[in-house]
């Protein structure tokens, strides 16, 4: 009985967690460590750099007893850290514009002098323009590299708007920057291998089917084309190469594609050492993954001068990993954060990862054959272990739309298995020769691997030189419509600002236990929250007619709320899924959009404001249209006649607020958008309109000004109305991401201070908006409003009269900034 | 930003201290306008200890007899009300001790290290601090607020713009004192922007996905001009400063060499290759300055090696009679006009040391037609 059990228990499907345990460092009370690079100095201490700019130093970080571990804030205040190395020299933090090398003086484990190796790079202020880091090769280059922006027409869409951008730069100890490859789109990890050589990680999106490992030699493309602005010869040309259409340029393929089930957000990749509990994986690549919170494990081997090989997942349920590196003790220490990125909990702070002694049943070596693959395993498989092989293959779509999934997908025939001598290895033959530009999926049941499926990329062939893509080239999807188009964000950068409000905050709100009757409150910025509850309304200041909306909201338990249209017609939000998105004195929902407590859902739809005749008599009741959760239509056409109690108005009128209700119960909202509507032709507005070419003008008495425009990303323009002398009252379109002043903002000493500024970002950069400006000069005052799609915004009165001035666009008020402007016209009134 | 309104209160701040200090300033007992009915501090011997009394003769004529704010001085910005418990640089009796002994820079508040002893002004401090609310606890770990208590603190990131018509910086560097001035620069080409007075910086980048520009919290006292600083070669070249790694400009290259905490005071180093390869590192510290009734700030360099040949680049009106050489700037939107003096002053510490050049330049707030008469009274003494 007992000499069965021995032999059964590894055919059985085993427990990671048999053969490695998993604990966590426990950080000092109320800091939250976002790790962003790790090393260890000669003694085994931890550095950790984050991307808060901090850099903590761990002693004791390997330690049996977590709590033994203690921290000092060794340094902070850089603008984040995603890489970090140890030297004898000091500590290398690779932050998003400058690689520092810090110093600690005096020894007193703080860091005194921050010393400036390289600035050799450009940053836009685009928020994404991430540096990461930062392995050093034999001769102390550093490496680093470089994200690109993301900018419209999709939000994901990779540009390069500053010098090396979308590159892998090496550095000299002494500073000097050499551009290494390009083609990168967000490059998270970096590493080099116990061959020195250097390995990055990309992330699936634009250019990307799936997650990456890229083996770098200098001058490689890697096939995302932003970063081609910054090589010749476009550089010399001052060529902005397109970033949808499909660059001429030869890519480099890379070392493994990984599959979407195991990575969607790789982070970096380290050389697993000879340590204990490790000795059977060393050489293999181990790789971060964050948002299925794992590590994955990779072999590779050079086919025909080309590296490529197998990957797997190793250990899984650890949190969001973005940066693994190995304790001499033999601990695997994983640095996590995810913060925006969206990953497994937890989402900060060290674990580590400790073999417990007893060694799982592991593939050692994957080889690929013509017709087939070499397998050896960590151990003698018992006699008696049948293995069945499951083999298929399939290949990816390369194009400028976000990710590919798996595509031309096929089983493959087993034609048999071999074992060798010794039963630590067999063969796999296929019926068929394996094409190249294919990823082949493995999966070997019945002889009780841990992890019995790889995935294997295959570039070239053993005695076939020729690389073929796996992420083939095929016809684009047509580039969409720009889905932000004519909408105003409402409660985006500044959620406040647009609005009136007591009681709320921003914060993270999250329902961990689905039954409980209030949020779990953090300090963060996902969600508008009635915390003060009984809260007031939340109230936009700008008033509406007809508009489309979007927007966000999740509920506790128990949670009663709505949104009131014009102040006036409820949307009902509330913990009950009969009643919520109904329409009060409407409808109820026709089908169930609403899924229960703790969930966010995404509501959009139509609302129309009730119409009146010339003497002020309602001839149509205000109505509700398409209104759908995630997608789910729960109200088709609703008209409805009765103002809602509790809101802001007892009349029925043309135009009136966004009230979102804080005194019922308790809710979660956010991402509030709006777009005007515009059904059939414009009515004749009076004509009258004349061009104008944005130069200066004399402009006196009541005027109309209108056109298209478009703003570049960190751009800021100022469109004068009555300028005199350099000062005077303008309109402020700025699309800097620290501006105060944002795009609407009246300025003009007429306003009282603070009157006349959005702080809030209503529209996006570089995404067509319409703009109106309505000026009426008065006696003792003058009337500004200001329409941005179509809606007032603005509209405010100033405290003296409006002496003439000049009307004129500035539109590079901030250096590089481009916008464009069709259609500009003004009429006087 | 600060819109035309705010701007023009700014001015007349700032036009003020040299009228109204003076009757803080035991060498010219002229009364101020607004009628301060005695000059403060008037027969108050050194033997005094009381803190009620001390602050009854220093500190109510602007502060109020309760430390509400409300003294019979009326100042445009209104000095602080310690009962709300408004410090500028924090309560801790170290960094009112600071505070007092060394003034504000850029504020009507002057120091008393000169005029008051060591006794007398921790008598102060511990009124101060009897006035105010109890005390407030720092910011709890893993706020975003970054304080700056005994020791200078850094920040890079984004910023916003210094003033209205600014650029925004990607490349920003914040170096708070704790004498409570941050020095605003551009890290990339490295330039002083300018100097800001009180809190240090909310850490904006620390929400969303990161990314966002940092929010200094200090007023902004100086906007520097662009033609103000940098530096010229014997030839009158000009530093100029393009991405090291693309740059293939002849001339003088400008660049950022780092920033460090020395004495628990900011140090910001540049380094400035010439066209011939020779690096010269050049170290920057600051600090506030008050010459008489003139407040400002200070910005002492190091240059090494000494056969460098560098010198500040001329700008803005030169303005003669003075030991030093003295440059006028017009003022900025959000500052004021304001005067640079270069060594040798002789008040501050400058000198030559073995192998560095130590030269100091002083900003002080002021308008050529009324306070450089008072500065070549004071220069003079």
């Amino acid at each position: 009985m007992m000499c069965f059990l021995m032999l059964a228990a590894p055919l059985l499907q085993a427990d990671e967690s048999q053969f490695t345990a998993v604990d966590y460092l426990t950080p000092p009370s109320g800091e939250v460590i976002e790790v962003g690079g790790m090393d260890f100095n000669a003694a085994g201490d931890l550095f950790v750099s984050t991307r808060r700019g901090q850099v903590w130093l761990i002693e004791n970080p390997a330690d049996p007893d977590p709590s033994k571990a203690v921290f000092h804030l060794f340094a902070e205040g850089l603008q984040e850290g995603l890489g970090l190395k140890v030297l004898a020299d000091g500590v290398y933090v690779m932050q998003r514009g400058e690689l520092t090398r810090l110093v600690d003086v005096d020894g007193d484990k703080v860091c005194d002098r921050f010393e400036t190796v390289s600035q050799g790079w450009g940053l836009s202020g685009n928020y994404h323009e991430f540096g990461f880091g930062l392995p050093v090769d034999a001769d102390g280059n550093f490496y680093v590299s470089l994200n690109v922006g993301f900018a419209s027409p999709e939000w994901w869409l990779g540009v390069s708007r500053a010098p090396y951008r979308g590159w892998v730069l090496k550095i000299s100890p002494d500073g000097q920057v050499t551009p290494l490859a390009c083609g990168v789109r967000s490059p998270a990890g970096l590493g080099i291998d116990d061959q020195q050589r250097l390995f990055y990680t990309d992330n699936q999106g634009d250019w990307m089917p799936v997650c990456g490992l890229f083996h770098v030699q200098e001058g490689d493309f890697f096939g995302h084309p932003a970063s081609l602005s910054w090589r010749e010869p476009y550089r010399s040309r001052g060529d902005v190469v397109s970033n949808t259409e499909v660059p001429s340029d030869k890519r480099s393929a890379p070392a493994l594609w990984i599959p979407y089930e195991w990575s969607r957000s790789t982070g970096n990749v380290e050389s697993a050492p000879a340590l204990p509990g490790f000795e059977p994986y060393t050489g293999d690549l181990f790789l971060a993954e964050l948002t299925n919170g794992m590590v994955l494990r990779a072999m590779l081997e050079e086919v025909e001068g080309h590296v490529q090989g197998a990957v797997l997942p190793w250990r899984q349920e650890v949190g969001s990993v973005f940066r693994i590196a190995f304790h001499p003790s033999g601990v695997l220490m994983a640095g996590m954060t995810n913060r925006g990125w969206g990953g497994l909990n937890p989402g900060s702070g060290i674990a580590r990862v400790r073999p417990t002694g007893k060694n799982p049943l592991e593939y050692h070596r994957v080889h690929l054959l013509r017709d087939g693959f070499e397998l050896k395993f960590t151990a003698p498989v018992p006699a008696g272990a049948d293995p069945v092989a499951h083999v298929y293959d399939y290949d990816y779509n390369w194009w400028w739309d976000y990710g590919s999934p798996m595509m031309r997908q096929k089983d493959l025939d087993v034609a048999g298995i071999t074992w060798n001598a010794d039963r630590t290895g067999l063969t796999v033959k296929l019926a068929a020769p394996i094409e190249a530009g294919r990823n082949v999926r493995v999966r070997l049941d019945g002889i009780g691997l841990l992890h019995p499926e790889f995935d294997y990329t295959v570039h070239t062939l053993p005695g076939s030189p020729e690389v073929v893509y796996v992420a083939k080239e095929v016809e684009p999807p047509a580039l969409k419509q720009n889905p932000d188009e004519g909408w105003l964000t409402l409660t985006w950068r500044d959620p406040f600002d647009a609005w009136t409000s007591k009681g709320w905050e921003l914060v993270n709100a999250e329902l961990p236990d689905k039954g409980a009757e209030a949020f779990t409150i953090t300090p963060g910025n996902s969600a508008l929250v009635n915390t003060g509850f009984p809260a007031s309304g939340f109230v936009s200041k700008a008033e509406f007619g007809d508009i489309e909306f979007r927007f966000r909201f999740m509920m506790p338990k128990g949670g009663d709320s709505g949104l009131y249209f014009m102040g006036r017609y409820e949307l009902q939000l509330n913990d009950d899924p009969w009643g919520c998105l109904g329409v009060i004195h409407g409808k109820n929902p026709r089908a169930k959009g609403y899924r229960g407590p703790g969930e966010w859902h995404e509501v959009s739809g139509k609302f129309f404001a009730p119409r009146f005749d010339a003497d002020g008599k309602k001839i149509v009741n205000a109505r509700f249209d398409q209104i759908q959760a995630d997608g789910v239509m729960v109200i088709g056409s609703c008209e409805v006649g009765e103002i809602t109690a509790g809101g802001v108005g007892k009349d029925e009128v043309a135009e009136g607020p966004l009230f979102f209700q804080g005194s019922a119960g308790r809710v979660a909202i956010g991402d509030v958008r709006v777009r005007r509507i515009v059904e059939g032709e414009e009515a004749h507005d009076g004509g009258g309109w004349t061009a104008w070419d944005g130069a200066s003008r004399s402009q006196g008495g009541s005027f109309e000004l209108r056109g298209d425009l478009n703003l570049s990303d960190q751009g800021g323009s100022v469109l004068w109305l009555a300028e005199n002398g350099g000062e005077g009252l303008r309109l402020v379109l700025d699309h800097t991401s620290s501006a105060e002043a944002r795009t609407g903002s009246l300025r003009g000493a007429e306003f009282q201070e603070g009157d006349g500024l959005i702080r809030t970002q209503l529209l996006q950069p570089e995404i067509d908006f319409d703009l109106l400006v309505r000026v009426t000069r008065g006696a003792d005052s003058a009337h500004v409003e200001v329409f941005l799609n179509g809606l007032r915004m603005q509209s405010l009165h100033t405290t003296a009269p409006l002496a003439p001035g000049n009307l004129r666009l500035e539109s590079e008020r901030i250096p590089g900034t481009v916008l464009k402007v069709q259609n500009l016209e003004i009429r006087s009134r | 930003m600060p819109s035309s309104a705010s701007r023009a209160a700014w001015c007349g701040l700032l036009l003020l201290p040299a009228l109204a200090l003076a009757g803080c300033n035991k060498k010219d007992p002229a009364p101020a306008p607004g009628g301060d009915p005695s000059p403060a501090g008037a027969g108050v011997g050194a033997d005094v200890t009381d803190g009620t009394v001390l602050f009854a003769s220093y500190c109510a004529p602007c502060h109020g007899e309760k430390g509400d704010g409300d003294g019979v001085v009326k100042l445009d910005r209104p000095a602080r009300s310690f009962v709300k418990g408004g410090f500028s640089f924090g309560n801790t009796p170290e960094a009112l001790m600071r505070t007092i002994t060394n003034g504000i820079g850029g504020t009507p508040m002057p120091g008393f290290g000169e005029t008051l002893t060591e006794n007398q002004r921790e008598a102060l401090v511990q009124r101060v601090i009897e006035l105010g609310p109890p005390q407030e606890a720092a910011p709890a770990p893993g706020q975003t607020e970054i304080v700056v208590h005994d020791r200078a603190r850094v920040a890079r990131g984004g910023l916003p713009p210094i003033a209205e018509g600014e650029a925004p910086v990607v490349r920003g560097l914040l170096v708070g004192n704790p004498d409570g001035l941050t020095w605003q620069y551009n890290a990339d080409p490295l330039e002083l922007l300018g100097v800001r007075q009180g809190k240090f910086v909310d850490r904006k980048d620390w929400s969303s996905r990161g990314g966002d520009a940092l929010e200094p919290l200090g007023q902004v006292m100086f906007v520097l001009p662009k033609e103000a600083w940098g530096w010229v070669d014997e030839q009158g070249n000009a530093a100029e400063v393009i991405l090291s790694a693309v740059s293939t400009e002849p001339g003088l290259k400008l660049g950022l060499g780092g920033y460090a905490t020395e004495e628990n005071n900011g140090v910001v180093s540049y380094t400035l290759r010439r066209a011939d390869g020779e690096l010269v590192n050049v170290r920057e510290r600051g600090g506030a300055a008050t010459i008489g009734g003139l407040t400002g700030f200070r910005r002492t360099m190091e240059l090494k090696p000494d056969r460098s040949g560098l010198h500040p680049r001329p700008g803005g009106r030169a303005l003669d009679g003075f030991p030093g050489t003295c440059h006028y700037f017009e003022g900025k939107p959000g500052s004021a006009p304001w005067i640079r003096l270069e060594r040798p002053l002789g008040i501050v510490g400058t000198g030559w040391r073995i192998g560095t050049i130590t030269t100091t330049w002083i900003c002080l707030t002021g308008d050529p037609q009324t306070d450089l008469e008072t500065l070549r009274k004071e220069l003079a003494q």
